[in-house]
């Protein structure tokens, strides 16, 4: 695929450049959107938000970079935004200004598949499962996650060490009852 | 396990987590991402709309202005209002008179030229004696037009023309009078033309000559309106008739059922109406100003005139549509419909005291047509009535809609069509030139038979199983003249609202 150029052709608007680069990302895109949301319909909503953003503003797009980077980038805002904004995350999604580093050190083996992993993250209260995903999946350091949340870098750190050991007594459990019979179950 | 290899291990798991996206979510974003365009679309069509509007303000406006020439050759002053008029202005004439004689005497060729091409100007003024004048010179050059479009094929001038003229010292008689008049000197009297015999009798025979071919001309301007009008009724006509044969869409109809019914609907159109005055947009002579403008008798013993009253400004009042219409499908974004409404229009006049008190006097210089059925009289121009003429319509709607987006649970819509009205009652006045203007109320000389343009644009705001509710911007332009009176410009009914429709949906 000819990046440069799927780009000009989406950027003058062209249907079929727009829906190839729409079909080469799109699958990707939605496990992004998948592990932010509760549900398949929310990673769908927030994928849709996010597409439209990327055709709107490709011409912004400077080359710099892999353009799936760019387009991940976008999917993690409109995923913050969309939890922002709707009534059925935004309660939960506060943080405290707690600095209490729980203890965990453990690395356990991880045995599980990308879509377990997914849905034991998203059982997660929404603050701790954001602050994970932006952290050990994206890779954002807590300077960045607290600039993007609008919270201190200390309570970035201090939720996700609670997410990252909550998280860790699930997988040592293997609890799987758990994880079907949890608060926020996806679909 | 080494520190950090959890994180790998789940970001690297995580990264390779793909879902295949339901079909739904790319023909959102394909909708989404082409609603610039659409915007751009309508943009077009509202300046499209606008300039069909500014086409037909400006077709009217043509319309009044053909009118109003003919209005300046139509006189309608009674022998008695003339001999008031003589009485008050016979102090003037005789002490002008000697200025005019020499003034007569002393008229240069440049100066015939000249005026000449002033008198084109149609300069609204308040002195009879030239207005008079200058119909007939005005008169004159429509009358040879013909003449005068031949000799402007062989390159020859307007002053060269009158020169050429059959009649060269009629026509410098009237020229030089009226040059002096309008230079403020004196007016034109009939002293004048006594002191010069041979150039009253010419006076005499020109005016006749000259007015009985303008009379011609009226007769002919009528009828080409009445042309006009015949052929423009006809439009709609074939709109409505053309659409349900010509459209391809029967197929497509019969491959969804639904389609086929009728859907019903009510609706509710506030708004405001007015008269479509040509004078207004034009700010020439009005046709009752000009109607009293009446030209010297054969006697030529002109006056000035009364001070007449001209016709009131006319401001927008209140009016409603109430009605409801069927509505079925054409193809998957058009549709046709037709109703049954009723539609009420008003207007407001300023008028000055009732005079019913002279729809008795038998001798009255009333109009014929005012002393027939006149009732309900006012005297016009004056400011302590407000009086609003109420038209209450049973009509017609049909109209051709077109859906301008895609989105199918909340269309936009550009509707078009033709409305037949009925009237079935009002208490309009219209207004006369006698007893130096009057309004009255005469309903034979209402058209009460309307026919319409409309058009407007219809966003769906709310849409369920059960009914489509629409908001939207309406317009009707009436094609039809309100008024049969020959004293008052064109005026067309035209109605500007805001239309609120609930659609039910058939239940399948």
């Amino acid at each position: 695929m000819d990046t440069q150029k799927l780009v000009k052709d989406c950027i003058r608007e062209i249907p079929a450049a727009q829906r190839q680069l729409y079909d080469h990302f799109a699958e990707s895109m939605l496990g992004v959107c998948y592990r932010y949301t509760k549900s398949i319909d929310d990673a769908e909503d927030v994928l849709q938000d996010g597409f439209v953003k990327v055709f709107r503003n490709l011409g912004q797009y400077k080359y710099e970079g892999e353009l799936g980077g760019w387009i991940r980038r976008i999917m993690v805002t409109t995923a913050l935004n969309f939890l922002k904004k709707n009534s059925r995350y935004n309660h939960d999604f506060s943080f405290d200004n707690e600095n209490l580093h729980p203890v965990a050190d453990d690395n356990p083996e991880v045995k599980m598949t990308g879509k377990e992993l997914a849905d034991l993250v998203r059982q997660l209260p929404i603050g701790y499962q954001t602050i994970f995903n932006l952290h050990a999946v994206e890779g954002f350091s807590h300077v960045e996650i607290g600039k993007m949340l609008g919270i201190n870098e200390g309570t970035s750190r201090s939720q996700y060490a609670r997410a990252r050991a909550l998280l860790i007594s699930w997988i040592k459990k293997n609890d799987q009852v758990n994880f079907k019979t949890g608060v926020y179950a996806g679909k | 396990m080494p520190e950090n290899e959890f994180e790998k291990k789940v970001s690297s798991e995580m990264q390779e987590l793909r879902f295949k996206p339901s079909d739904n979510v790319w023909l959102r974003v394909e909708e989404r991402i082409k609603t610039k365009k659409k915007r751009r679309v309508f943009v077009i069509i509202f300046l499209l709309a606008g300039l069909g509007l500014l086409g037909y303000w400006q077709r009217t406006n043509l319309f009044g202005e053909q009118k109003n020439e003919i209005a300046k050759t139509v006189q309608k002053d009674s022998p008695g209002e003339k001999q008031k008029e003589d009485n008050s202005q016979s102090t003037n004439e005789i002490n002008n008179s000697s200025a005019i004689k020499q003034n007569t005497e002393t008229t240069k060729p440049e100066e015939t030229t000249n005026t000449t091409v002033k008198t084109a100007d149609n300069k609204p003024t308040d002195d009879r004696s030239v207005i008079d004048k200058k119909d007939i010179v005005v008169s004159k050059n429509e009358i040879r037009k013909p003449t005068k479009n031949n000799e402007e094929a062989k390159g020859k001038t307007g002053s060269v023309k009158t020169k050429k003229d059959p009649k060269p010292e009629a026509s410098i008689a009237i020229v030089s009078a009226n040059s002096k008049t309008k230079s403020g000197v004196v007016d034109y009297t009939s002293k004048d033309l006594t002191a010069n015999p041979e150039t009253n009798a010419k006076q005499q025979d020109t005016n006749q000559a000259e007015v009985k071919p303008v009379e011609n001309k009226i007769d002919s301007a009528k009828a080409v309106t009445g042309e006009q009008e015949k052929n423009a009724t006809p439009k709609p006509d074939t709109l409505l008739k053309a659409d349900p044969a010509k459209d391809p869409t029967p197929q497509i109809v019969k491959k969804d059922p639904s389609a086929k019914k009728w859907k019903w609907g009510f609706h509710i159109t506030p708004g405001i109406s007015s008269l479509n005055n040509n004078d207004i947009s034009l700010g020439g002579t009005n046709f009752a100003d000009a109607s009293y403008q009446s030209p010297t008798t054969g006697s030529g013993s002109a006056a000035p005139p009364p001070v007449r009253q001209t016709p009131s400004d006319v401001k927008s009042g209140f009016a409603l549509q109430v009605g409801a219409f069927a509505q079925r499908r054409l193809s998957s974004r058009t549709s046709l419909s037709a109703g049954l409404q009723y539609g009420y229009y008003s207007n407001i006049l300023h008028v000055g005291n009732r005079r019913d008190s002279i729809i008795s006097n038998q001798n009255s210089q009333f109009s014929v047509s005012l002393d027939r059925n006149a009732s309900q009289v006012y005297n016009a121009g004056g400011s302590t009535m407000k009086h609003t003429n109420h038209y209450h319509f049973i009509e017609l709607p049909f109209l051709f809609q077109w859906q301008l987006n895609k989105n199918k649970t909340k269309p936009f819509t550009w509707s078009a069509g033709f409305t037949v009205g009925q009237l079935i009652a009002s208490n309009a006045i219209m207004y006369d030139t006698a007893f130096n203007g009057v309004y009255y109320e005469n309903k034979s000389q209402l058209n009460k038979t309307q026919f319409s343009l409309s058009t407007g644009f219809s966003w769906t705001i709310a849409n369920n199983k059960k009914m489509q509710w629409n908001l939207g911007p309406v317009a009707n332009f009436h094609l039809t003249k309100l008024v049969d009176n020959p004293f008052e410009s064109k005026r067309y009914l035209f109605f500007v609202g805001l239309r609120a429709g609930v659609l039910l949906n058939p239940k399948k």
